[in-house]
């Protein structure tokens, strides 16, 4: 269900709210109409009661009280009073007797023979229909028909009430005595009605209206000034026959649409007269109705009011619930992409321990069903997810599910974890973090699920690295800028003699400096480089046992992201004995390997050095041509190897003469040469006679002779445009002249201008 | 609305003063004359003839047997100027001229119209207050509505003899009966008994009637019927007690005392202030 629908049915159910308010305001409005108008009626009626009642009360009180005058009087009067004592006594009855209008006395005939309005004399009324109907010499109060008129005199009976009433009325009332013999006397008195009526009319706000009714149901006199219709004479009828029945009492409760009507009526115990009291009902609704209709006036705009101030504060409400529901929309999508941005893994967990939110590098795990590609997170439990994960080392036998049940329970802070799932792409590595979520009502799990499969791979390259490295050959030393060690390899120790922790954060140059390079040398290295470029090169260094040893160095400056170069990696190599081994192939390149002397090579560049110090510094150099005589033939009479034992000791013998600055070479065969320095001609022919000499008188055993050699020898004295050749050349003419000669003696070359000669010589040509 | 009155009060007192109580004092020199006033002064007693029926004017509470009204607060404060007690004497209309003349009582102090026929017997000081004439019926009577209804044929009106109400009814009535009875009080009787419709009053009467007896109807006339100035009377001659009453009706009109006593009696519409 959407958010729209929902928010169209609760528009719905507030509108119906609403509706519902104003028909329950309007229902029980009518209901208190109602409650009042039936209240009203009960109240008219109970104040009718009453008032009939009173209206009783005082009529019987008031009658009662004539009937009692009028008795005494008659009684007091009877025999003694003369007629002008009649007439006095009837004047003072009068006074203050407002209820009274005239009394008048009758002799035994009825004729009016004494009366308080002279007006009234002489006539006779008639008294037939006087109630009760009792025999003339009853001593009763007997109540006569209304009249129109102030008094006897002008008065005349009223038979009809339909016409309109009299603006003056009376009810004549009389009363007889007659004692045995005498003669029988009445008394009329004149009730003035006005008297009631001045008592019975109440000035109510409803109208209500007495009928003053004698007992036979004839109407003496009402309250109502309109003409008396014919229904309300038949009522009153009707309400004297009850009495007459014996109900002398009683309460109606007729429809208010009658308008005026009999509520309440009574007759008096003693006297035949009573009170039947009328009320428009009707007026009295509809007085209940014009309040109940003010009240709604008043009451039903203020309910409106009310019910719009609700309905407005509601759009409000929902205004702002609107806004901030999009607001919280927004954050929420703002933070989904947010977590969507994340490289980790995002879960959060319910306190049941579902699943209730991820983000898209969950999605993107291949950790999760493959059809799970929507925002809204497939069913999933804290245990399904455990289930997937292969916990690495550091927890080998816990389950997922329990550590992380128990952050959600709140019994531990946090876990965090490794492990290895299979995915889709492959097994990865990942690094769980979960930690407790509880924002205000909420209560769940947070897991943070963070791929570290390539920081893994980079670690066991890492690892291998550093096994390598620290396997390898040659000493591998991490410096920084300034050169001081951090970090050095095994070999690096084996190298210098130093251990790797007493080497670190020192520089090379302390431990290993040998003093056998310029300074220009690591200037040259340190421009290098700090230009970025790597150095090669070999050095002398000192090891900590102050031995010197020889070293191929690489120095690898290693730069930052930025090019700046924060690193150097050196490799130090060992070559000492690789030195070792060029410098003997050297000299056995330059040595005649079986006498151990200088081969033809190596002294032709001795020679010419020497001829160039020659040239430099003018001392002479002289060149001695040698050749072993008949050397052949030592080698076919006695073999090869007692040959080079010859060339052998002929050569060590030679060694033995010359001095160390000269230079002494095998030119081949048994052919030997030497180049003595500041020697002149004569130096070195006797050189050479002290070497022929030497060699004659030299006996050479081999293992199975004692042979005997001789020597010939050429010496040549360099000149100072001589090459090498040129010097050898000649020695060696005056070698093949000394062959020539005979053998074993010496003989000096002869210039191509004797004067040079016998001058480098020191002899006359 | 009241000040312009009370001024021209104050004005005309002190003209009086001025012009007609200075002479006055002058006559005083002269030989003294035989005076109420002196006898007065000497006995320190005055005799104030009252109507102890008049409700609001001179009433007797029967309740209580007390005197209340604004005549009797004015006759006290006459009896304190003069620094004498006071002494009410029950009169009646009737009976004033008699009373008056008989010397049974100083002054009439209970709001006496001032009449022609009064005043062929009777002195009178400047009238303090005036009054129409009211007509009361009961309740229940349904031929007077109007003070029209009034002088109709077959309607009885009845007034107490003496009273110059019979004066004024028996030559305003065309039609109507007027009938004579002896006692203000028997005319009410008449009227609530229906032997007469209606009795004629004045206003402190009708007042009275309309407070008291719940069957009476007031019926006002529609434009004034008969103004009659009430005003105290005295016998004739004795110009010092008379002027001496001229003065003291002059001081309370401008002092406040009637003023006062008619609001607390609610007479002020009928005050006489000039």
């Amino acid at each position: 269900m959407g958010r729209q629908t929902i928010t169209r049915y609760a528009d719905l159910g507030f509108v119906l709210f609403i509706v519902m308010c104003l028909v329950l305001s309007v229902l029980s409005l009518r209901y208190h109409g109602r409650r009042m108008e039936s209240e009203a009626i009960d109240a008219q009626i109970q104040l009718a009661e009453l008032h009939t009642r009173a209206a009783v009360d005082h009529l019987a009180q008031t009658v009662s009280t004539v009937d009692l005058l009028m008795r005494s009087l008659l009684e007091s009067g009877y025999a003694e009073r003369s007629s002008e004592g009649w007439k006095t006594t009837l004047g003072a009855a009068l006074i203050n007797s407002p209820q009274l209008r005239s009394l008048s006395l009758l002799d035994d005939s009825g004729r009016i023979v004494i009366s308080t309005n002279g007006e009234n004399l002489g006539l006779i009324p008639t008294v037939d229909d006087y109630l009760p109907d009792a025999a003339p010499h009853s001593d009763l109060l007997r109540v006569g028909p209304p009249h129109h008129g102030r008094d006897l005199a002008d008065g005349r009976e009223i038979l009809d009430w339909s016409t309109a009433p009299p603006d003056i009325g009376f009810v004549p009332v009389s009363r007889s005595l007659w004692m045995g013999e005498g003669p029988r006397l009445s008394l009329i008195a004149v009730l003035n009605t006005d008297f009631f009526l001045n008592r019975l009319t109440h000035r109510e706000a409803i109208p209500i209206e007495f009928d003053v009714v004698r007992y036979d149901g004839r109407m003496l006199f009402s309250s109502s000034e309109s003409s008396h219709a014919a229904l309300h004479a038949g009522a009153d009828h009707e309400i004297a026959a009850l009495w007459r029945e014996g109900l002398e009492n009683g309460v109606l409760r007729p429809d208010p649409d009658e308008g005026m009507a009999i509520v309440a009526h009574r007759v008096d115990t003693r006297l035949p007269i009573g009170v039947i009291t009328r009320i428009d009902l009707n007026a009295t609704v509809m007085d209940a109705r014009s309040e109940t209709r003010s009240q709604q006036i008043t009451l039903l705009p203020i309910i409106l009011v009310a019910l719009i101030v609700v309905l407005v504060a509601y759009l409000m409400f929902r205004r702002i619930g609107e806004r901030q529901f999009r607001m919280q929309q927004t954050e929420l999508t703002r933070f989904g992409q947010l977590l969507d941005t994340l490289p980790a893994a995002v879960l959060l967990f319910d306190d049941k321990g579902q699943l209730i939110l991820s983000n898209r590098t969950w999605r993107e795990t291949g950790l999760n069903d493959a059809q799970d590609h929507a925002p809204k997170p497939a069913a999933m439990t804290i245990d399904d997810l455990a289930n997937k994960l292969a916990l690495d080392a550091v927890h080998p036998v816990l389950a997922a599910a329990v550590p992380i049940r128990d952050v959600l329970a709140g019994q531990s802070a946090a876990f965090d974890a490794e492990f290895s799932a299979t995915t889709h792409s492959g097994p990865r590595h990942f690094q769980l973090m979960v930690r407790p979520f509880a924002p205000a009502s909420f209560r769940g799990v947070t897991m943070l699920l963070l791929d570290v499969t390539r920081r893994r791979e980079a670690e066991q390259e890492s690892r291998l690295l550093r096994a390598a490295v620290n396997s390898a050959p040659s000493g591998i030393v991490i410096t920084d800028i300034d050169a001081h060690i951090e970090w050095a390899n095994p070999a690096f120790a084996r190298l210098t003699g130093y251990e790797v922790e007493e080497a670190l954060g020192r520089r090379p140059a302390e431990l290993v400096r040998s003093g056998l390079q310029s300074r220009e040398f690591y200037k040259r290295m340190w421009d290098t480089i700090r230009a970025g470029q790597v150095w090669r090169g070999e050095v002398i260094n000192k090891r900590k046992d102050e031995s010197l040893y020889h070293e191929s160095l690489t120095i690898a400056p290693v730069s930052n992201e930025r090019g700046v170069i924060e690193h150097f990696v050196a490799i130090k190599e060992d070559i000492s004995e690789r030195k070792r081994l060029e410098e003997r192939l050297i000299e056995l390149a330059r040595t005649d390997p079986l006498t151990g002397v200088a081969n033809r090579r190596a002294f032709l560049e001795s020679l010419g050095a020497e001829l160039d110090r020659m040239r430099r510094h003018a001392h002479p150099v002289s060149v001695l041509m040698l050749d072993i005589d008949f050397f052949k033939q030592v080698n076919d009479q006695h073999g090869h190897a007692a040959g080079d034992q010859v060339l052998k000791i002929v050569a060590n013998l030679l060694r033995g003469t010359v001095r160390t600055t000269d230079a002494l070479g095998r030119l081949g065969g048994e052919e030997f040469a030497i180049a003595t320095i500041e020697a002149d001609g004569a130096a070195a022919c006797e050189l050479a006679e002290r070497i022929r000499s030497a060699v004659e008188t030299t006996r050479i055993d081999t293992c199975k002779h004692a042979i005997k050699v001789t020597i010939s020898i050429g010496v040549a004295v360099a000149h100072c445009d001589d090459s090498a050749d040129t010097v050898l050349s000649r020695a060696d003419t005056a070698l093949y002249a000394a062959k020539s000669s005979g053998r074993n003696r010496v003989v000096r070359a002869r210039d191509l201008s004797g004067d040079d000669a016998a001058r480098l010589l020191g002899q006359p040509a | 609305m009241l000040g312009t009155p009370r001024i021209l009060a104050a004005i005309a007192a002190a003209f009086y003063a001025y012009f007609i109580a200075m002479p006055a004092v002058a006559v005083t020199r002269e030989p003294p004359q035989d005076s109420r006033l002196d006898r007065i002064n000497t006995d320190k007693r005055l005799k104030v003839c009252i109507w102890p029926d008049y409700y609001g004017i001179s009433y007797r509470n029967p309740k209580s047997g007390l005197l209340d009204g604004i005549d009797v607060d004015m006759a006290k404060a006459l009896g304190a100027d003069l620094g004498a007690t006071v002494e009410f004497v029950d009169s009646s209309f009737i009976r004033l001229i008699d009373d008056l003349l008989g010397g049974r009582c100083d002054v009439a102090m209970f709001a006496v119209g001032v009449t022609p026929s009064r005043q062929k017997f009777l002195r009178f000081t400047s009238p303090h207050l005036v009054s129409d004439i009211y007509a009361i019926t009961t309740r229940s009577n349904r031929r007077i509505r109007s003070w029209a209804d009034i002088d109709k044929t077959g309607v009885r009106v009845a007034v107490a003899k003496g009273t110059l109400h019979e004066t004024v009814m028996r030559e305003k009535l065309q039609q109507a009966t007027l009938v004579l009875v002896d006692t203000p009080h028997a005319r009410e009787q008449e009227v609530e008994s229906g032997r007469a419709d209606v009795f004629m009053t004045d206003y402190p009467y009708s007042l009275r009637m309309l407070a008291n007896a719940d069957w009476a109807r007031l019926i006002t006339p529609d434009s004034p019927y008969h103004l009659t100035p009430y005003a105290y009377a005295l016998a004739p001659g004795d110009d010092r007690w008379f002027e001496r009453l001229q003065t003291f009706v002059s001081q309370i009109k401008v002092d406040g005392r009637l003023l006062a006593a008619a609001e607390r009696h609610r007479l002020t519409t009928i005050l006489q202030t000039r």
